[in-house]
Parts: structure tokens; C-alpha cells; sequence
């Protein structure tokens, strides 16, 4: 599956814990980056002064979810490969209670699911499912009890051992502890909880973060998540643009799309196909995208179509727009998502000049996508 | 009015543009920039943090076939690529230059395109193809300042349990930097063009664009 559809599923589901799981996600994005982008958001985050998310009776899912992922990128710092590699681990079982639970009360030695289930105040059905899930994530090992072959024995893993120990290490430290990066990636959390309401802006991502941060913080702070959400292939998010999911689900389907135009050797690609059903007598399409830009180049390059071009912001800073529209040539447009259209209808970009010139306006759309009157729908499976 | 860049005269590109001496080479570098227009004078944000005077945009050089296969041409011929190797771009301009050299070396040779994050710098993880275990690499890009932009994709292949047999690069603007990576970590590799002394690389507390401050900053990357 691909991650963000993942996401996008995980998002869409809007319980407590399907959404900690996509923040958690989110979150291994921005900090996976720690070469360059944590370090980045560190510096500007500290030059913009920024307080961390308020202590003592706030979100206490955001609070927790800050101090995972403090944890985290504070492990970087020490750039131990072992660190790294439990990293995911610790915080995959600090955002789950009832993987805790199960891991805290076998600490003492191995034991029967019935005698879990009493230890850790869970039900049978649950901790069957918990031991299942930490057996695969290779923290516990299970075996067959000598005398009653019906009960399995659960016990800690080596590594189920040491991700505890780290478990209790990064509990100790709480309060002040919690830095900026951490706010970043809680304010992820934020926008996917909004997500899963069915439609974000910027507006109100500033408005759910003003409680925790203090104002100058929160613009940057909202740019980095943003920008960490986009990094994770999940949205198209700029100023007051409202992103629903039926957008974020479309963009996917194109990148989804187009990474099978990567392959030199690869079969035909119907999103492309679906552009050039529409080119104007003796005309071209001229596919306008931001996202994804490099895969349409590559996919129309690879092919040698005649009639298709794609058109992005940088072309008018080249001049290369005049090359690609070529004076006298009929030509449609080919929106890949509804907020580009959206921004450029309202803007005063030179691509409003070409929508009216257009011989019509389409638009990649999925069941779900609004789009803007007069724009004809291409719909993708 | 927002000033923009504009393309480089041919005096300009024989002034900035240095290509290694190799036979034919300067004289087709030269000639392909002028007739794509892909050298750009303005003011341009690097990937790396520095600000530059002049910007290659290697996909316009990219759309002439014969030039591209020349490019792969003249590096396929400094390095032994492996058979089975496995060639890994960057999802930007990049690319081109990849599947022009996959296309020239082995017959099993296959392509692996690397994710860019949303500043289209190269990411620690694959978009398309597979980087199998024992595959040996080779990691292509179409310019670089120092190669430390390659270092996310050289990282990629170790996650993988892969080997780097080379790194190949159309253009190093720093060639000293980009040979002092290589051999840092010990891998082969080669570049094509370097910036001439008269193509400024500054520190942006030193860059002289944004003192007279008339130009706007454009991130380089996006023009690619």
C-alpha cells in the first residue's frame, strides 16, 4: 500500500487511535529527514522565539504525541544506529496504551494471555490482538506451555526488553523537555485531525495551534507542519486553500499514476491517455501541475508526445511558457487538482490570461472532487 | 515589474562554463547550451544554502536526444559500469540523464527513481523500481554543487544492503568538492563540467545580488 494511502485511510477512519498512528507517520516523515529539514525547522523555530505547547491540562493526546516525537529527534543527536532503529519502536508503544500495558506487565517474566488480560486490566479479546501485534513487531516471543498445549506463553523479547528500558528512560524527563520540533509535528497531528473532519486551511490549523503557542511562533510552526505533510505526499495546503480528501486522495491516484510512466519499459499510462482524448483539432493539452511535476515531464518526455506539454510556475520565469504555448495553436487546459484552479481563477498570475484563452478547462477529478463551474471533469478509476 | 532571469550569451558560457578536456567535449557543451538556452544568469538560491549567478537547467539540455547521448556518452567512458547494474536518480531532471546511460550500458541494467522531498531535494526512499540486495549501484544526478545533495541517495543504497559502484554527474559546480566526497567515501565517479572561475558561488552574507538587492531570490530547484 502505498504510505499516504495509508494515511488517507487511516485519517478517514477518525478514531482516537487510527489518528495517532497517521500523526505518528507524519511525524517519522519530518524526523526522517534529520539530515537537513530537522535541523532546519530547530534553527528557525528558535530564532522565531517559539514557546513549546502549553503544559498542564491541554490536549493531552497532543501533549503525548509531542513528547513521542521529543524523544525522537532527540535521539538523532546522538546519531547511534540503535538508537535510530528503536526509535520507532519506543514511540509506536508510547502512542498505543495497550501495547504498553501488555509490555509493562510481563516485565516481571513470561505469562499466560489470561494472566495479561487480569495484570493489565484488558479484555481476553484485546490482548490477544495487542500480542499479536507486538509478536509481529518482534518485542514479545511467544511459546507453547509444556503441560497445557492449548495456552501459549507470552514472554519479552530481547528487543521487547530493551525498548521498555527505553520506554521508562524517556518518561523520566517531562516538562521543559519538550522542544519545538516536537510542536512541528504535533501541529501535524493537528492537521490530520482536521483532515479527518473532512476539510482543513491554514486558517484553522492557526486557530486550533493559538492555544498552545504563542502568535509570532505559530506561522512558522504552521508552515513546517504544512510542509511536513506535504513532504509525507499528503496535501496541497497554501494559505487559505482548503484541501479536502477528496483532493489529497486524487493527487495520489496521479502519483500513483505517473510513477508507472518512471518505467522506460512500463505499459501505457491512462491519465495521459484521458489528456489527449480532449486536444483541439491541429492542437495541444497543456497539463498544468505543480505536484508531481517531475513525473508528467518524465512521462511526456518518455513517450515523445506532440500534443501534450506541461506548464509550471517556472516556465514563466524561463520564458520556456513560449515554447510550450505556442502563439496561434488552439489548446486546453488540464488542471491536475481543483485548488490550483481555484488559486489561479483569483490571482492575478499570467495564467489567467491563458484560462481565458483556453479552448476549455479540465480537471483531473475522483468521486468526491468539487470543481469549479465551467470546468470539465476528467475522472480517474 | 519582477525581474527575471535571463539566458546566457555565448560569450557568458564560454566565460563560466568549464568542461574537461577531453575531445569534442567544450566544444558541444558550449554549443548545446547556447542552442537550448539552459544556462540562466539572475540570482539563485542553491540546494546547499549558497546563492549563485548563474543556474543550469539540465532538463533543457536534456530534450536535444543527441546531446543527452553524448553526455552519457563521454561518462559511461570514464568508469566500468557493472553489468546488472542498478541505475538510481532523483526524481527531477536528473532522471533523463540516468535513463540516457541505462539505456547505454548493459542490457540488465535497470532504472530506480528516488523520491524528492517538496523542495525536490533527493529523499532516503525509492519512488519506482528496486534496489535488490548484491545489485551493485550507480548514482546519477544532473548537477551538484559539492555532491553533498547525493549523499540521501548514497545513504538509500546502504539502507538497502547495496553497494555504490560509482556516481556520475553531469556537472559539479564545485569539482574539487565533489572529487573530495567521492573519495571521502571511497566510491568511483565522474563529472563533465565544472563553474569557471567567473561564475560566482557565494556565501548569501557575501552574495553580491543581494546587497544591490534588485534581483528576487529563486530557488534553483524549481527550475528544474
Amino acid at each position: 500500500m502505498h504510505p499516504s494511502e495509508q494515511l488517507i485511510e487511516l485519517l478517514a477512519s477518525g478514531n482516537e487511535q487510527d489518528l495517532a498512528e497517521a500523526a505518528w507517520m507524519l511525524g517519522g516523515e519530518l524526523a526522517g529527514r534529520r539530515h537537513e529539514t530537522v535541523g532546519a525547522v530547530r534553527r528557525y523555530l528558535a530564532e522565531a522565539g517559539a514557546a513549546p505547547p502549553a503544559g498542564g491540562g491541554g490536549n493531552e493526546l497532543l501533549r503525548g504525541f509531542a513528547l513521542a516525537v521529543e524523544q525522537l529527534t532527540s535521539g538523532h543527536a546522538a546519531a547511534e544506529p540503535e538508537v535510530d532503529e528503536l526509535a520507532p519502536l519506543t514511540r509506536a508503544v508510547q502512542l498505543r496504551a495497550g501495547w504498553r500495558k501488555v509490555l509493562e506487565a510481563l516485565s516481571p517474566g513470561p505469562m499466560r494471555p489470561s494472566e495479561i488480560a487480569a495484570t493489565a486490566s484488558l479484555s481476553r479479546g484485546r490482548v490477544s490482538h495487542v500480542l499479536a501485534a507486538l509478536e509481529r513487531a518482534g518485542l514479545v516471543e511467544r511459546t507453547r506451555s509444556e503441560g497445557d498445549g492449548r495456552e501459549r506463553w507470552a514472554g519479552l523479547s530481547p528487543l521487547g526488553g530493551v525498548v521498555l528500558g527505553e520506554l521508562a528512560h524517556a518518561r523520566a524527563p517531562v516538562g521543559s523537555a519538550i522542544d519545538l520540533d516536537a510542536a512541528v509535528v504535533a501541529t501535524t497531528y493537528m492537521l490530520a485531525k482536521l483532515l479527518a473532519r473532512g476539510r482543513a486551511s491554514r486558517a484553522a490549523l492557526e486557530d486550533a495551534l493559538a492555544e498552545h503557542l504563542e502568535r509570532p511562533a505559530v506561522a512558522r510552526v504552521v508552515d513546517a507542519a504544512l510542509r511536513a505533510a506535504r513532504n509525507a505526499g499528503l496535501a496541497v495546503v497554501s494559505d487559505d486553500q482548503a484541501v479536502t480528501l477528496a483532493e489529497l486522495h486524487l493527487r495520489d491516484v496521479l502519483g500513483d499514476a505517473l510513477e508507472h510512466a518512471l518505467d522506460p519499459e512500463g505499459p501505457a499510462v491512462p491519465v495521459i491517455d484521458l489528456a489527449r482524448e480532449h486536444v483541439p483539432r491541429g492542437g495541444i493539452a497543456i497539463v498544468r501541475s505543480e505536484s508531481h511535476r517531475q513525473r508528467w515531464d518524465i512521462a511526456i518526455a518518455r513517450r515523445r508526445f506532440d500534443d501534450l506539454r506541461l506548464l509550471a510556475s517556472a516556465d514563466w520565469l524561463t520564458g520556456e511558457v513560449e515554447r510550450i504555448v505556442e502563439r496561434g495553436r488552439p489548446f486546453v487546459l488540464v488542471y491536475d487538482s481543483p485548488p490550483l484552479v481555484r488559486a489561479e481563477r483569483a490571482s492575478e498570475s499570467p495564467v489567467r490570461a491563458l484560462l481565458g484563452r483556453a479552448e476549455q478547462v479540465y480537471c483531473y477529478s475522483v468521486p468526491g472532487t468539487v470543481l469549479p463551474e465551467g470546468v470539465k471533469a476528467l475522472e480517474v478509476a | 515589474m519582477r525581474s527575471s532571469p535571463r539566458v546566457a550569451t555565448e560569450t557568458e558560457i564560454r566565460d563560466v562554463v568549464v568542461a574537461q578536456p577531453r575531445t569534442g567535449l567544450p566544444d558541444l557543451i558550449e554549443r548545446a547550451l547556447v542552442a537550448s538556452g539552459a544556462l540562466l544568469r539572475g540570482h539563485f538560491g542553491l540546494q546547499v544554502g549558497k546563492h549563485t549567478e548563474y543556474f543550469i537547467r539540465f532538463r533543457a539540455l536534456a530534450r536535444d536526444a543527441d546531446v543527452l547521448a553524448a553526455i552519457a556518452g563521454h561518462l559511461l567512458a570514464t568508469i566500468t559500469v557493472p553489468d546488472d547494474a542498478v541505475i538510481l536518480v532523483p526524481e527531477s531532471a536528473g532522471y533523463f540523464l540516468g535513463e540516457a546511460i541505462r539505456a547505454r550500458a548493459g542490457a540488465r541494467t535497470t532504472l530506480a527513481v528516488a523520491r524528492t522531498d517538496i523542495e525536490r531535494r533527493p529523499a532516503r526512499s525509492l519512488l519506482h523500481g528496486a534496489l535488490p540486495t548484491g545489485r551493485p549501484v550507480v548514482v546519477v544526478n544532473d548537477v551538484v554543487t559539492t555532491g553533498a545533495s547525493l549523499e540521501p541517495l548514497l545513504d538509500l543504497v546502504g539502507d538497502q544492503g547495496g553497494t555504490v559502484a560509482a556516481a556520475l554527474v553531469f556537472g559539479a559546480l564545485d569539482g574539487t568538492g565533489f572529487r573530495a566526497m567521492l573519495s571521502r567515501r571511497r566510491i568511483a565517479g565522474d563529472h563533465l563540467i565544472e563553474a569557471g572561475p567567473a561564475w560566482a558561488v557565494m556565501d548569501p552574507d557575501r552574495c553580491t545580488a543581494c546587497a544591490a538587492g534588485t534581483l528576487p531570490l529563486l530557488p534553483a530547484a524549481e527550475l528544474n
